[in-house]
């Protein structure tokens, strides 16, 4: 494979660098995404996992919750990872975050997988943080296009051992099969409505069927739209992110789906645990929590208050 | 720092684009409502008369019911109406009343501007209007007005509303700038020389950036005096600092009561997502639509009037009953 002139030595430096919060160099962003880009397009809309994996919900650009994480986890390339996307956006360290998953993504490239989240997207990220931080950081939107040029890249959902399903949203009133999702064009910004923007953006409800969702994008289902599909493609299971949960994960009856949230105390104010899943090499399950990582020398990032509000 | 450069550097934001409207920006002569709505409704509701600008009254689409905030009147939608009308095949009503205490309206015991009092006001003027309604009703609140819709469609007092819409008003950050608030009221001008210049202090101030909208709403906004030596002023039409006694209450549980409001709903900000806690959560939970708008103002259906108006149709269709897809014979189980 062309590296775009970067190697094994050089990605290990980004990713110790990385790994101390400090941002690459704007020259080394864009030879990151370009490699990177090579990688993700050869991957399918659906791509195949293999056990054992660890299966993570939304980061947020909360980089020492992530740190905190893989101390959870174990430390990559030890233990393989599944992240279901919204790597970027509210957190203050979007930039650190994303750049780290993918530059981990190009060095092991068999034992990280990243999908898209609805956040991996230039509309999103221009109103809810990543935009703002690129220029914050950077002094100008390069960064910004480059990763939001390479998040078209990135896969919609995976399929661990054609048995567990995993995706950012959820289901789409316009797909009944894993090959309709193979069929998709994915190289686009997510599109406001149809199937791609379904799988980023739908929720599951305690309702049964498909529901408008209160979030203006994608649908609600109900556990008999899982458990139809999880039959009619052979599945044991769908796990997701994209909500808070209070109970850090939460069942659907009958264990058709799990919710996954790795963003603990999220945005900084919320209190919630977060939790990861634990895939062993014989497909169990089992689900870690942890708490947010010990903050020292946070940014102080004020809310901007309106100067009138009647 | 003149008052338009501090807010920017307040919201540290470029000055946007705004969207452009035919009119010379030069130009503050005020404009005709009646150009912007179809009539000017009184409704009376005990002891006070209403002013309502209204249009598409005969059409049997939905009705989207506008409340301005505080010290604002119902012209503060008038360029969103006019889009709506104009630009989509709704078949929609819309209607925007003006407040107690604000605008056209008119009464006795117009000083208590209490939530309670502004909801039943509210209430009262759509229930006369739309007596057994049972088309769309979409309630659109902008700042206190967001206060009022809110409560009104927790109360579950009108019949039939499909949609809540608040703009530009969140419970914690509305709290924490209470206190700065009487600051920002003695920094305007006390009164104006003419209306022209009332309306050319909106926009260079930044309070509204669009120059159609101000030269619109902005006469509604204030009231001819004749001082003691004869000659006229311009004075504020509705006294906000006597109103303060208000604001903790119209503020107050407002987060918890939009959340717990049993349509659907939508949160419209100017500037950058400012979420408390409470919306947060909900949004994390998918509970709500958010719109984050950040080219805009706090009176964004001034500022971007054209969007706000696709944004409150859109919202409308996209919660119809008839969206919900329907399950297709071949994913039902064997």
């Amino acid at each position: 494979m062309d590296m775009v002139d970067v190697d094994i030595g050089k990605l290990d430096v980004w990713i110790e660098q990385l790994f101390e919060c400090k941002q690459l160099s704007e020259n080394s962003v864009k030879n990151l995404c370009a490699t990177a880009k090579e990688v993700l397009t050869l991957e399918s809309n659906v791509q195949p996992v293999r056990c054992p994996v660890t299966v993570c919900g939304d980061i947020h650009g909360q980089f020492h919750d992530l740190v905190e994480l893989f101390k959870i986890g174990g430390n990559s390339p030890d233990t393989n990872y599944l992240f279901m996307g919204d790597y970027v956006d509210r957190g203050y360290y979007s930039v650190e975050t994303v750049t780290l998953l993918v530059a981990m993504k190009i060095r092991y490239p068999e034992r990280i997988t990243i999908l898209r989240g609805n956040h991996e997207s230039r509309q999103i990220t221009q109103v809810y943080g990543f935009y703002d931080e690129c220029l914050r950081k950077y002094g100008n939107a390069e960064v910004w296009k480059y990763f939001t040029d390479l998040f078209d890249y990135l896969p919609l959902t995976a399929l661990i051992e054609d048995q567990i399903f995993c995706l950012h949203g959820g289901l789409s009133p316009s797909i009944d099969t894993l090959d309709h999702i193979r069929a998709l064009d994915r190289v686009q910004e997510v599109p406001h409505e149809g199937p791609m923007c379904d799988l980023l953006w739908s929720d599951p409800d305690d309702r049964c069927g498909w529901g408008i969702s209160p979030r203006g994008a994608g649908y609600t289902f109900g556990q008999d739209i899982s458990e139809a599909f999880n039959h009619n493609n052979g599945l044991t299971l769908i796990a997701r992110a994209h909500q808070q949960v209070r109970e850090r994960f939460t069942w659907i009856k009958e264990k058709y789906l799990v919710t996954i949230f790795s963003a603990p105390n999220y945005c900084y104010r919320c209190g919630n645990q977060a939790a990861i899943m634990e895939i062993d090499e014989n497909m169990k399950y089992t689900f870690l929590q942890f708490d947010p990582a010990p903050r020292r020398g946070e940014p102080h990032v004020t809310r901007k208050t309106p100067d009138y509000f009647l | 720092m003149d008052l338009r450069q501090h807010i920017f550097k307040a919201r540290n934001i470029p000055l946007p684009p705004l969207e452009s409207t035919a009119d010379d920006a030069e130009q503050f002569t005020p404009l005709e409502w009646s150009s912007y709505f179809e009539s000017r409704q009184a409704i009376v509701v005990g002891d006070t008369t209403f002013s309502v600008y209204c249009s598409g009254l005969s059409n049997t689409g939905p009705i989207f019911v506008l409340h301005h905030g505080a010290g604002h009147s119902g012209l503060t939608f008038g360029l969103v109406a006019r889009h709506i009308l104009n630009n989509s095949t709704s078949g929609a009503t819309v209607v925007a009343p003006d407040a107690r205490d604000h605008g056209n309206t008119t009464g006795e015991n117009q000083e208590d501007l209490s939530l309670e009092r502004l909801v039943d006001d509210f209430v009262g003027v759509i229930q006369s209007m739309f007596p057994n309604n049972s088309r769309d009703m979409v309630l659109v609140g902008h700042s206190m007005g967001g206060a009022v819709v809110a409560h009104a469609a927790a109360s579950k007092r009108l019949g039939n509303v499909t949609g809540l819409i608040l703009i530009d008003i969140v419970e914690g950050s509305a709290m924490d700038s209470l206190s700065s608030i009487p600051t920002f009221i003695h920094a305007r001008p006390k009164s104006f020389t003419s209306v022209e210049s009332a309306i050319k202090w909106h926009i260079d101030s930044g309070a509204i950036q669009n120059t159609e909208s101000a030269r619109l709403s902005v006469p509604t906004l204030i009231v001819s005096t004749t001082s003691e030596d004869g000659s006229i002023a311009w004075t504020w039409r509705t006294q906000l600092l006597p109103t303060e006694k208000y604001w903790h209450g119209w503020y107050s549980g407002l987060s918890k009561t939009f959340i717990s409001a049993p349509t659907a709903k939508l949160l419209v900000l100017a500037g950058t997502d400012r979420l408390d806690k409470e919306l947060l959560i909900a949004q994390m939970q998918g509970k709500f639509q958010l719109e984050l708008l950040p080219a805009a103002g706090h009176t964004i259906q001034e500022d971007l009037p054209n969007r706000v108006g696709d944004t409150l149709v859109s919202f409308w269709r996209r919660n119809q009953r008839a969206n919900i897809p329907v399950r297709r014979p071949d994913s039902h189980l064997p």
